[in-house]
């Protein structure tokens, strides 16, 4: 223990600036996924939209013809359990004596084994429900209200009738009131705890069994829904396209959150860049550890030759590797969840930018030490190569001060270490600890594949090339030679001597550069998808909001009228009509659209769409559900059931609307809406005017809210809310959001350059050390301090330039499989873009990062004193 | 020297090693048969390249011999294992180097206290036996200096301090003048001499120095890797005239 005190006290505080690259390489890895993790965590806690009462994540109706909804339900793939449930209003009584007043309260009748499997039943005192028909559990406001407890009697009955209406063919029927109904007696099981199923009604909720129910409602119609706990292994699309045949549904906002497919795109992005971050962090740390062994090796041999045993030996490199992967876990640790206070606070999340996450921090503690732990025991392995190293090593070409470089089967060995480390189990664990989000399908593989694709050209580089890297640089270095041919030649012997490392700190300039260049690539596709769906979409519209009520064909007829809009006013949009099931349909006017697109285009088309129950779709929602002409759309109507709606084209050039922004929707004409929903289809609050376009759009498109207010002031009706937004403006918003979005991945790509310098510098400033007698003669022979500086710098250049030429090469080349993967996982038709500059300014970085990394090595030598160099061994 | 009966404390017979690629190796050393007694100042003369380093790091067992047996302390080195040679070296041997290797990173102290961290002792434990040695060679006062604030000299008493420290009876020197003044050499070998004289350390010495030479019980000449046939000179006190005698006999 005095040895490895004494020995890693020299090592590591005598040497703090060695000790703090050390440190930072690891440290830096480990905080990127922490705050990476952290954020996400805090991003999916704030963004649950569901504050309120509790709801299971799914909430089905089957359409009336299915024989089997339970059964055909649990064949549904992404549905983990489903119960069946009716739900229904009560009235309780503590007695069966009339003139009691009765406590309004909630059925929820059930499948109560299935539902307690879901675990949403938690009973707080008494009993779980029994399987005896009269049997009951109450929630705890309606047990206070009725002063009733588990063991006694309740007494329910249904409501009295009122007599209901029904919508029939768009018009509203009321039918005959039924006779009061008779109160029944049930015994009290068990009192609901306040959550979950027991939060219904505000704690006024009865449960029981379905069975119980049905005889309790006699001839009464109960609607079955069915509760759906979701498989979290299977997409959200796809359970949705499999529902969409039979039933309808409604989704559970804070089931879906960061579950979209853009969203788990973005999530998995970044999960995935973490991952690269703590693989480069931990590739320097190895090479780090490596070369200070090599500068070591006499440590070792004079140790060896005092009688300090191997083991002894390896024990110091061991609890040296130990102190610096503890340190730099705390230091990642809590650095990780300094950066993610610091991201979340200005509204940084893994969606994204929002202020939805702003003022908030919860550490998820488990997996942040989870992670922590993984980045510290990789390193602790990487401490592995040292230690066999350091027991097989030579002593005696120790003691003489040999060069231990040239041992290449070693770094071989070591290379090949480092590869099964950080792309074998580094990457498994990792997604172990941080799954990605989503189905485990093709897509994800895909995206994974590319990930460890690009880590195995980080180790792979130096592992297979080194030597062609050697050349390449020393070519490079060449015409610097002619600048200043002293220095030129000691940094081609360098290289020469060093292609490992030399081809270690190209992988990791070249990776960062490259992981720039694709996300550079990704944002400007993403952009161009943007200005082309914009053109179809929104450029010719504007969005006219807080109508209140507006009779909007009045508005459109005034507005095409108008002398001062110069006949630029093309047709209306109104946005008030719209369901989300089994996604958004938006009811628009087949007259009115036909003045435009492909509608105006198709006239066979137009009178489709008007007659038949037809349904134009939006691109992204063709895209994401895998629709195209003539497939059908299943629709849930109140009265009528499900209605099957066909695809009569894709088009965006209908039915978007801004609040809230969704470009995965259908339109149908509006006289369906009527019909099957008996909305009010006359007035709306918000309004899309179509445009001409060409000359006088800009003047027409400016006078459209003034002459909106115009035509409904005639009418007397309140002008004073109403807003409007451009769609260019739109347009312009997206795009910016893109930026703001991707500006996650941004802090992430600089934190990894960090790492990538920090390696460079590792490397350098070892070399220098490892130099530091051959330097010292120079420096006696009358090299002069600039000649030695000049020569690291060279070798800087070299690496920069090679590593960012690489790096803009593979980016460019990683950009198309970035937008495919993209495409795959989120649905979205994105195009290709060809160059762009600043993938320059990528290459530009990586050169000025390779640069400055070399000022620190550059320092030290010129401390150096070439009178200590030549005067010891 | 003492006047107490001399026992061997290292036994080298019929010693062979050999370097370089298997198609083509040459002996280094050949043949070679020597014992270092117990209290003995033995010296082996050589000139560069004469296998002299590659000598000891075979007799401390940091190389194993290709033929021959070494014996030390009366064991054989031949049938240990790598970590038995490890524990004999540690108990029985104490080495000097041409170059020093003080660890830079290491006070003069803490290097000095480096056999003894070796064995497992604190840092307060090292401390008193460590600061006799220095005062013994005069380095009292720079204890908590590092290596590169020391003169030439002063590193070589550090390191024979460290060969000191660990109270072992042999003492395994490599050229301990070669990067010193001739006045700061002469001060060495005396604190060599002095060690053999006075505390009854075997010293066995690797020079191609005449005047180190001098300090020494015995000399024994390396020529091309076998001992010469020439005589032993004897000493201590032995004329340096006599050594360069020796020299130009053997063409060395």
């Amino acid at each position: 223990m005095g040895l490895s005190l004494t020995m890693v006290r020299g090592s590591l505080w005598r040497r703090p600036a060695r000790t703090l690259a050390s440190v930072v390489g690891v440290a830096l890895g480990i905080a990127i996924v922490v705050a990476i993790f952290t954020v996400d965590y805090n991003t999916i806690l704030r963004a649950h939209p569901d504050r309120g009462e509790w709801k299971p994540d799914l909430e089905v109706q089957p359409s009336r013809d299915l024989g089997d909804p339970g059964g055909t339900l649990s064949q549904v793939e992404g549905v983990g359990l489903s119960a069946a449930v009716y739900k229904a209003s009560l009235e309780a009584f503590r007695s069966d004596k009339p003139g009691e007043v009765a406590l309004g309260v909630s059925l929820m009748a059930m499948e109560s084994a299935k539902v307690a499997e879901m675990g949403v039943l938690v009973v707080e005192s008494g009993e779980f429900l029994g399987t005896d028909a009269n049997r009951v559990l109450i929630g705890r406001a309606m047990a206070e209200a009725l002063r009733v407890k588990p063991g006694d009697t309740v007494y329910l009955a249904p409501p009295a009738r009122v007599a209901s209406k029904d919508c029939i063919e768009g018009q509203i029927v009321v039918k005959a009131a039924p006779p009061a109904p008779q109160r029944m007696a049930f015994q009290i099981d068990g009192v609901l705890a306040f959550e979950n199923v027991g939060q219904y009604g505000g704690g006024k909720v009865v449960v029981m069994n379905s069975f119980a129910a049905l005889d309790l409602f006699g001839d009464r119609f109960l609607e079955p829904s069915f509760w759906v706990a979701r498989d979290l292994s299977v997409d959200i699309e796809h359970l949705e396209a499999e529902l969409g045949q039979d039933f309808s549904y409604n989704l559970r906002a804070g089931s879906i959150v960061g579950q979209k497919a853009d969203e788990r795109a973005f999530r998995n992005g970044v999960r995935l860049a973490g991952m690269l971050a703590l693989g480069l962090g931990l590739f320097v740390i190895f090479h780090t550890l490596s070369m200070s062994l090599v500068e070591r090796m006499r440590e070792v041999a004079v140790l060896g030759a005092l009688g300090a045993s191997r083991a002894q030996i390896a024990w110091l490199f061991f609890s040296e590797a130990l102190l610096i992967a503890a340190l730099a876990g705390g230091v990642g640790l809590f650095g990780g969840l300094g950066l993610a206070k610091l991201m979340l606070n200005n509204g940084i999340s893994s969606l994204g930018l929002t202020s939805m996450v702003a003022g908030y921090f919860d550490v998820p503690w488990r997996e942040v030490l989870g992670l922590t732990g993984l980045g510290v025991l990789i390193a602790l392995i990487g401490s592995v190569f040292p230690l066999l190293r350091a027991r097989a090593g030579d002593l005696t070409r120790g003691l003489r001060g040999e060069d231990l470089e040239a041992d290449r089967p070693h770094h071989r060995g070591f290379n090949l270490l480092a590869a099964i480390l950080i792309m074998g189990v580094m990457p498994v664990v990792f997604l172990t600890l941080v799954p990605l989000v989503g189905e485990a399908g093709q897509d994800l593989l895909t995206i994974v594949f590319m990930g460890v694709a690009v880590l195995l050209l980080l180790v792979g580089t130096p592992l297979l090339v080194p030597s062609v890297m050697s050349v390449v640089a020393r070519k490079l270095s060449a015409p610097l030679a002619r600048l200043s041919p002293f220095a030129g030649l000691l940094a081609g012997r360098s290289i020469a001597r060093n292609p490992s490392r030399i081809a270690a700190s190209v992988a990791a300039i070249a990776l960062v550069t490259a992981a720039f260049v694709g996300l550079r690539g990704l944002t400007g596709s993403l952009h161009y998808e943007t200005k082309l769906w914009a053109e179809e979409a929104i450029d010719y519209k504007v969005f006219v909001h807080n109508l209140g009520g507006a009779d909007w064909q009045q508005v459109s007829a005034d507005l095409q009228a108008d002398e001062d809009l110069g006949g630029q006013v093309l047709g209306v949009e109104p946005g008030s009509f719209r369901i989300d099931s089994p996604f958004r349909i938006v009811g628009i006017d087949i007259e009115q659209a036909a003045q435009y697109g492909p509608l105006a285009d198709d006239a066979v088309l137009a009178q489709a769409m008007r007659s038949g129950p037809g349904i134009l779709i939006s691109s992204r929602v063709a895209v994401q559900r895998a629709l195209k002409v003539n497939d059908t759309v299943p629709i849930a109507t109140p009265s009528a059931g499900v209605q099957r709606f066909v695809v009569m084209g894709i088009t965006d050039q209908y039915g978007y609307f801004d609040d809230p922004h969704e470009r995965a929707y259908g339109v149908i004409s509006v006289d369906h809406f009527r019909r099957y929903f008996c909305l009010d289809t006359d007035s709306t609050d918000t309004l899309a005017v179509r445009l001409k376009g060409g000359t006088g759009f800009e003047s027409g498109r400016d006078l459209i809210l003034p002459k909106v207010r115009e035509s409904l002031r005639a009418t007397g009706h309140p002008v004073d809310d109403i807003t409007s937004i451009t769609g260019s403006r739109i347009r312009d918003y997206e795009i910016n959001d893109i930026l703001r979005d991707f500006l996650v991945f941004d802090i992430i790509i600089l934190l990894t350059l960090l790492i990538a310098g920090v390696g460079v510098l590792n490397g350098q400033l070892l070399a220098a050390l490892e130099r530091f007698k051959e330097l010292g003669v120079l420096r006696a022979l009358g090299a002069s301090p600039k000649q030695i500086r000049n020569s690291v710098l060279f070798e800087s250049c070299v690496i920069g330039i090679i590593g960012g030429a690489i790096g803009v090469a593979l980016g460019y080349g990683m950009v198309y499989l970035m937008i495919d993967a993209l495409k795959l996982l989120s649905g979205l038709e994105l195009p290709y873009v060809g160059f762009q500059w600043d993938y320059l300014l990528a290459a530009l970085g990586a050169f000025l990062v390779t640069i400055v990394a070399g000022f620190y090595p550059v320092w030290k030598m010129n401390r150096m004193s070439p009178v200590r160099a030549v005067r010891t061994g | 020297m003492t006047d107490a009966p001399l026992a061997a404390a290292l036994r080298v017979r019929d010693l062979y090693s050999f370097a370089g690629p298997k198609q083509n190796r040459r002996a280094i050393l050949e043949d070679l048969t020597f014992e270092l007694q117990a209290g003995e100042f033995l010296c082996l003369m050589g000139p560069s390249g004469s296998g002299k380093s590659s000598l000891l790091h075979l007799v401390a067992g940091l190389m194993e011999p290709d033929g021959g047996e070494i014996e030390l302390a009366g064991r054989p080195l031949g049938p240990m294992k790598a970590s038995e040679r490890t524990l004999l070296r540690r108990d029985q041997i104490g080495y000097v180097f041409q170059f020093f290797n003080l660890l830079p990173n290491l006070t003069v102290l803490e290097n000095v206290g480096l056999p003894l961290a070796i064995r497992g002792w604190g840092a307060g434990d090292q401390k008193k036996p460590c600061m006799q040695l220095l005062e013994r060679l005069g380095l009292g006062d720079r204890a908590q200096a590092f290596p590169h604030e020391l003169s030439g000299g002063e590193m070589q008493r550090v390191s024979i301090a460290r060969a000191l420290a660990g109270d072992q009876p042999i003492l395994i020197c490599d050229e301990p003048t070669g990067n010193l003044s001739q006045k700061a050499g002469a001060d060495i070998m005396g604190v060599l001499r002095d060690l053999a004289t006075n505390d009854g350390k075997s010293v066995l010495l690797v020079t191609h120095n005449p005047r180190d030479a001098c300090f020494a019980d015995r000399v024994l000449f390396l020529v091309d890797g076998k001992l010469a046939k020439h005589a032993p000179l004897t000493g201590p006190g032995l004329a340096i005239e006599k050594v360069h005698a020796a020299l130009e006999t053997l063409g060395i």
